[in-house]
C-alpha cells in the first residue's frame, strides 16, 4: 500500500511553465468585481503570501518536485520543513490551466522525505503516535469517541454517521447536532462504535504506513455496522474516504455523503424545512477538503472540464448555499473568494499543529474577508476549520458568530 | 570557490580576441552575513530547496543555472549596498521583478551568484492622471495593476503584457521591451517608458527621461541630452537593477470587439492584414494558423493534430484577429466596417478571405486582460518555447514559411503566430516549439532547430527577442563586432566589475 511517488508524476511535474497564475484567486477574471480591496485577482495562496520565497507557493514546490526528479536536490529536513509549510488547499491546482495536480504532488513529495528517512516534526509525532496509540491524533483515549452519544441508539442501520477525531474530541457539539438533526428528520442510523480516525491527518503529511491499518479498521467497522451508506459531518474525513481509500481499496462498498449533500438533497425534497430564525448576516466558508479538492476530483486528469463536471461543480458549491437561504432571517452575504476560489482557512495540512502562526494569520484573514462582506456570522461544514476560525476570532477578538452548518440547522429545526 | 568564466560571441571557441576572462565568486558564509544585515536574516537564503524554487526553464529559454543565494531586498538602499557588497567580492547578480513575463530570469553563469528577487518592491507608487502616467516599482504585477486601475481609474488601463499570466510585471515586461495589450497601436512596451530609476553596479541611482532633472517629473521620454534609456531596455539585467519605472497609462473603454478573418495562405493572411493595419485602427492584431487552436487544448484529445477535424468545426488555415477598442459603439461600428471593407476589397483583388465568426467565448478569452491564453501549450506536448523573431510586416509570410518547412523537417508540429507592431511597420514573429521536456533528444532537437533557423534568419536581416546567450546572442553579436564591442565597453564604465547577470546577453 503506497501512494504514487513522485516519478509518476514527472509528465505533469515537467508541465509547469513556472507562469505563477497558481498563487492568485480568479487568475482569470481580472475583472472581477468585489467590494474595498477584495476585487479582481487577488493573491490567494496563504504559505506564499506570508513567506513570500517562491519555495513557498505552488509554483515553486512543482520545480522543486523537478529538481528531485533530476537528483539535483535530496530529500531533507529543509525541504520537509517547506512542504510542510502549506496547508494543501488546492488553490494552486484549481488555477493552474495546465491542470498539473498540485496537491497529489506535494502529498507525493511530503511521502519521498518520508521514505527517505527524514523525521516528522515534532508535532506530527506526538500526533502520529497518539493515532498509533489511541486511533486519534489528540492523544484521547478510544474509548471516549464515543461519549457523546449519550442516549443515542447503537442498532444496524444502513445508514451510519462517521463523525470523524475532531467532532468526536474536540467539537461535540457538531456530533451532537448531527445526530439530533438525523433523529428530529426520524432517520434510522447509527454511530459506529468502532470508528478509528479516517487517516486524513496522516496522509496529508505524507505517512502513508500508518493509515493502512485505519483504513481496514474503519472498513471493518462499517461491514459491520452493515451500513450502505456513510455519513460524515467532517470534510476532511470525507475527501480521504471518498478520495483517498478507493486508491488503496478500490471501490468502496457502500456509499459515502457528506451531511452537506444529504442534508440538502432532503431540502430539494422538502423532507428538511428550517422553521426557527436565524436573524443574521451570514456568510458561507468553503472548506477546502469539501470543496475544490472534491471538485478537482471529479476533473481528474482531464485537461477541459466536461459539461457533466462543469455542472457537478456549480451545483456542488450551491448546496450548502441553498440550505442557508432555506433559514428564515438568514441574509447570505457572499465573501470575495469563495467556492473553488476560496480562501482557505489555514489548518489543514498538518499545518495547525506545526504551524500554528501560519494557521492562526491565515484563518484571521479569512474572518477579516467574512466582516468585509458585512456577516456578523461565518458558517462552515468542517470540525476543523470550525476550530481554527473560532480560535482566530477569539485571537482579534471579533464579533464575529462561527458555526458549523449542523449546528445552525439544528437549532432552526 | 572561484571560477574563471571567458565571453565573447563565437559559438563554439568563446577565446576570440577582445574577449573577457572574469573570475566570479560564490557567496562566502560571511558575504551571506553581510547580505542578512543588509535586508534581514529573514530575506536571504542559501537553502538549496528554495534555490532549486527559482529555476524556470520553458517559454523563452531552456538553460539556467541555479543561484547560490536568493536575496529578497525592499528598498533602493538596500540594493545599493547589495551591489556594492557584491561588486567588492565580484559575485554576480541578477535581477528578476517577481513575475515571469514570457521568459525567465535566472542565473546564466556558473557560478550562479545572487538572484535579485525584487517582488518585495511591489508598490504602485504614483498615477499622474495629467500627464497619464504611473510609476511602479518591479514587483507589481500586471493582474495588480488591472485590479488598481479597475477600481481606481476605470477610464485608464495600465500597459499590462498581453497574453502573459497575471503574475508577469509591468517592468519585466517593459524593460524586456515585450508585447503589451495595445503593442499594436503603441508599439513594443518598452516606448510606452517615460523614466527609470537605475541602481548600477556601483551603487549609483541614475534616472532616465525627464526624470533625470532633480525635481521633475516623468513627464517625457527624453531625457538631458542623449538619453541613456535605451542601455536598459532589453538589457536583461546586464547594467543594473532597474526599481522604478514611469510608463505610460492608456485611454481605456468598455466598447472591445474582437473581428477575425481566415485565409487558405499565409501570404493572403499578411497582405489582406496589411491593408487593415494600414488604417491604423486596431489595439491589438494577432496572426496565425490553425494549430493555434487544437495545440492549446490537450494529447488526450485524439483530434488535436487533425487539421480536417478543425477545419470542418470552422477553423481556418491561417487567420488574423482585429481588436478593436472605441470610444463608444459608433465608433467601433466604424472600425468594424473599416475591417469588413478592408477585406471586401482584398477579395475583390483574388485573396480568399472569409470572416471567421468567433463564439462569445472565444471573444472574450482574447479580450480579458490579463488573460492565461499563452498557458496552456504545456497541454500538448509538455512544454513549449516562445522562439520570438522581428520583421518587417511584409517579411512575416517568408518567415512563416520558412519556420514552417524548418519546423516540420525536424518534426515540430509548424504552430505559428504573428502579431503587428505599430500598425505594421514591424511584425513579430513565432513559432511555438511545442516539445516533450521530459526526453533529452527532444531537448536536443528543439536546441538543433533553434540555432539552425536562426542562421537563416540572422541573415535575412531578421532580429531577435529577448535572445538565448548560448544561440541567437553569440550568431547576431559575431555579425556585428563593433556594436559588440562598444556595448561591452559601455557595460565595463557602468559595471567595472562585470556583475550584473554576466553572460546573459553574452557580456561579461
Amino acid at each position: 500500500m503506497t501512494l504514487p511517488k513522485i516519478n509518476e508524476y514527472e509528465s505533469y511535474i515537467y508541465r509547469c511553465i513556472h507562469c505563477r497564475a497558481c498563487r492568485f484567486c480568479y487568475s482569470g477574471e481580472p475583472d472581477r468585481t468585489g467590494y474595498g480591496s477584495y476585487t479582481g485577482i487577488l493573491m490567494n495562496c496563504t504559505a506564499g503570501k506570508k513567506y513570500g520565497w517562491e519555495s513557498h507557493f505552488g509554483s515553486g514546490k512543482v520545480w522543486m518536485a523537478r529538481a528531485l526528479i533530476e537528483g539535483t536536490i535530496q530529500p531533507s529536513e529543509e525541504m520537509a520543513d517547506i512542504l510542510l509549510r502549506c496547508p494543501t488547499c488546492g488553490n494552486c491546482q484549481v488555477q493552474c490551466d495546465n491542470n498539473i495536480p498540485t496537491t497529489e504532488i506535494i502529498e507525493a513529495m511530503r511521502a519521498t522525505c518520508v521514505d527517505a528517512g527524514i523525521p516528522p516534526h515534532q508535532k506530527h509525532h506526538a500526533f502520529l503516535e497518539s493515532i498509533k496509540a489511541n486511533n486519534n491524533p489528540y492523544q484521547e483515549k478510544h474509548e471516549m469517541r464515543t461519549s457523546w452519544t449519550q442516549g443515542l441508539k447503537a442498532e444496524k442501520a444502513d445508514l451510519v454517521y462517521f463523525v470523524g477525531c475532531t467532532a468526536a474530541y474536540r467539537q461535540s457539539d457538531v456530533a451532537r447536532a448531527t445526530a439530533r438533526l438525523l433523529e428530529k428528520l426520524g432517520l434510522n442510523f447509527s454511530v459506529l462504535r468502532d470508528e478509528v480516525c479516517c487517516g486524513s491527518p496522516a496522509l496529508r503529511i505524507g505517512q502513508i504506513s500508518v493509515v493502512k491499518k485505519l483504513i481496514e479498521k474503519n472498513l471493518e467497522a462499517v461491514r459491520h455496522a452493515g451500513a450502505k451508506k456513510v455519513l460524515f459531518s467532517c470534510a476532511g474525513c470525507y475527501r480521504t474516504f471518498r478520495v483517498d481509500y478507493p486508491k488503496y481499496v478500490g471501490e468502496l462498498p457502500f456509499e459515502v455523503v457528506h451531511a452537506v449533500e444529504f442534508f440538502s438533497d432532503l431540502l430539494d425534497k422538502k423532507l428538511l424545512t428550517p422553521s426557527k430564525p436565524f436573524s443574521q448576516k451570514v456568510t458561507w466558508h468553503d472548506p477546502c477538503h469539501l470543496g475544490r479538492h472534491i471538485t478537482a476530483h471529479m476533473k481528474g486528469r482531464a485537461s477541459i472540464e466536461t459539461p457533466d463536471v462543469k455542472k457537478f461543480r456549480q451545483e456542488w458549491f450551491e448546496r450548502p448555499r441553498r440550505i442557508l437561504r432555506s433559514i428564515p432571517g438568514v441574509e447570505l452575504r457572499e465573501m470575495y473568494r469563495n467556492r473553488e476560489d476560496a480562501w482557505c482557512c489555514g489548518a489543514g495540512g498538518g499545518v495547525k499543529s506545526a504551524y500554528p502562526d501560519l494557521a492562526s494569520e491565515t484563518a484571521q484573514e479569512r474572518i477579516k474577508e467574512a466582516e468585509a462582506a458585512g456577516a456578523n456570522s461565518l458558517i462552515t461544514a468542517c470540525p476543523f476549520c470550525l476550530t481554527n476560525l473560532s480560535e482566530a476570532v477569539r485571537a482579534m477578538s471579533s464579533n464575529m458568530t462561527i458555526l458549523d452548518l449542523f449546528q445552525l440547522l439544528d437549532r432552526t429545526i | 570557490m572561484h571560477l574563471t568564466v571567458k565571453y565573447g560571441p563565437l559559438e563554439n571557441d568563446l577565446t576570440l580576441d577582445g574577449v573577457s576572462m572574469v573570475e566570479y565568486a560564490r557567496p562566502s558564509p560571511k558575504v551571506i552575513d553581510e547580505l542578512k544585515v543588509i535586508v534581514g536574516q529573514e530575506f536571504v537564503t542559501t537553502s538549496r530547496p528554495i534555490l532549486a524554487s527559482y529555476v524556470a526553464k520553458g517559454i523563452m529559454g531552456l538553460e539556467c543555472t541555479v543561484a547560490d543565494a536568493v536575496v529578497r531586498p525592499r528598498t533602493v538602499e538596500e540594493i545599493q549596498r547589495i551591489l556594492r557588497l557584491a561588486g567588492s567580492e565580484r559575485i554576480p547578480v541578477t535581477p528578476t521583478s517577481g513575475g515571469l513575463s514570457g521568459g525567465f530570469a535566472c542565473p546564466f553563469v556558473e557560478p550562479g551568484g545572487i538572484l535579485l528577487d525584487l517582488s518585495r518592491m511591489d508598490r504602485i507608487l504614483e498615477v499622474d492622471v495629467d500627464c497619464r502616467y504611473m510609476v511602479v516599482e518591479p514587483g507589481v504585477t500586471s493582474g495588480a495593476a488591472w485590479s488598481y486601475f479597475r477600481s481606481n481609474y476605470p477610464h485608464l488601463a495600465p500597459p499590462i503584457p498581453d497574453g502573459a499570466p497575471p503574475a508577469a510585471t509591468l517592468l519585466g515586461d517593459a524593460i524586456e521591451r515585450g508585447f503589451s495589450l495595445v503593442t499594436n497601436k503603441y508599439g513594443p512596451q518598452a516606448d510606452l517608458v517615460l523614466g527609470m530609476e537605475v541602481v548600477l553596479p556601483t551603487g549609483a541611482i541614475i534616472r532616465t527621461g525627464s526624470w533625470a532633472l532633480p525635481g521633475a517629473k516623468p513627464f517625457y521620454k527624453w531625457g538631458l541630452g542623449p538619453d541613456l534609456g535605451g542601455l536598459f531596455l532589453g538589457a536583461q539585467g546586464t547594467m543594473g537593477v532597474v526599481t522604478k519605472l514611469a510608463i505610460k497609462v492608456l485611454p481605456h473603454t468598455e466598447h472591445k470587439d474582437l473581428i477575425a478573418y481566415g485565409f487558405e495562405t499565409v501570404e493572403d493572411m499578411v497582405e489582406a492584414t496589411f491593408e487593415v493595419l494600414k488604417k491604423e485602427i486596431c489595439v491589438l492584431v494577432q496572426c496565425g494558423n490553425w494549430w493555434l487552436v487544437p495545440t492549446r487544448i490537450a494529447p488526450e484529445a485524439e483530434v488535436s493534430s487533425q487539421k480536417d477535424f478543425w477545419s470542418k468545426a470552422g477553423v481556418p488555415e491561417w487567420f488574423s484577429n482585429f481588436e478593436i477598442w472605441g470610444r463608444d459603439e459608433e465608433d467601433l461600428n466604424y472600425q468594424r466596417r473599416i475591417i469588413h471593407s478592408v477585406m471586401g476589397e482584398a477579395k475583390k483583388r483574388g485573396i480568399r478571405a472569409e470572416e471567421w465568426k468567433l463564439h462569445p467565448k472565444q471573444k472574450a478569452s482574447r479580450l480579458t486582460k490579463p488573460n492565461k491564453i499563452a498557458i496552456p501549450y504545456a497541454l500538448f506536448r509538455g512544454s513549449f518555447l516562445f522562439i520570438t523573431w522581428y520583421t518587417p510586416w511584409k517579411d512575416a509570410s517568408q518567415f512563416c514559411r520558412i519556420a514552417e518547412e524548418k519546423m516540420t523537417s525536424y518534426k515540430i508540429p509548424p504552430i505559428l503566430w504573428v502579431a503587428s507592431i505599430e500598425h505594421g511597420r514591424e511584425a513579430i514573429c513565432m513559432p511555438i516549439v511545442c516539445f516533450d521536456p521530459t526526453k533529452p533528444d527532444e531537448l536536443k532537437k528543439v536546441q538543433d532547430f533553434n540555432r539552425d533557423t536562426t542562421d537563416v534568419f540572422l541573415s535575412k536581416g531578421w532580429l531577435n527577442y529577448r535572445p538565448d546567450p548560448k544561440i541567437h546572442s553569440r550568431k547576431t553579436f559575431s555579425m556585428a563586432s563593433d556594436y559588440f564591442d562598444l556595448l561591452k565597453r559601455i557595460k565595463s564604465v557602468l559595471d567595472p566589475d562585470g556583475i550584473m547577470h554576466p553572460g546573459r546577453l553574452t557580456l561579461p
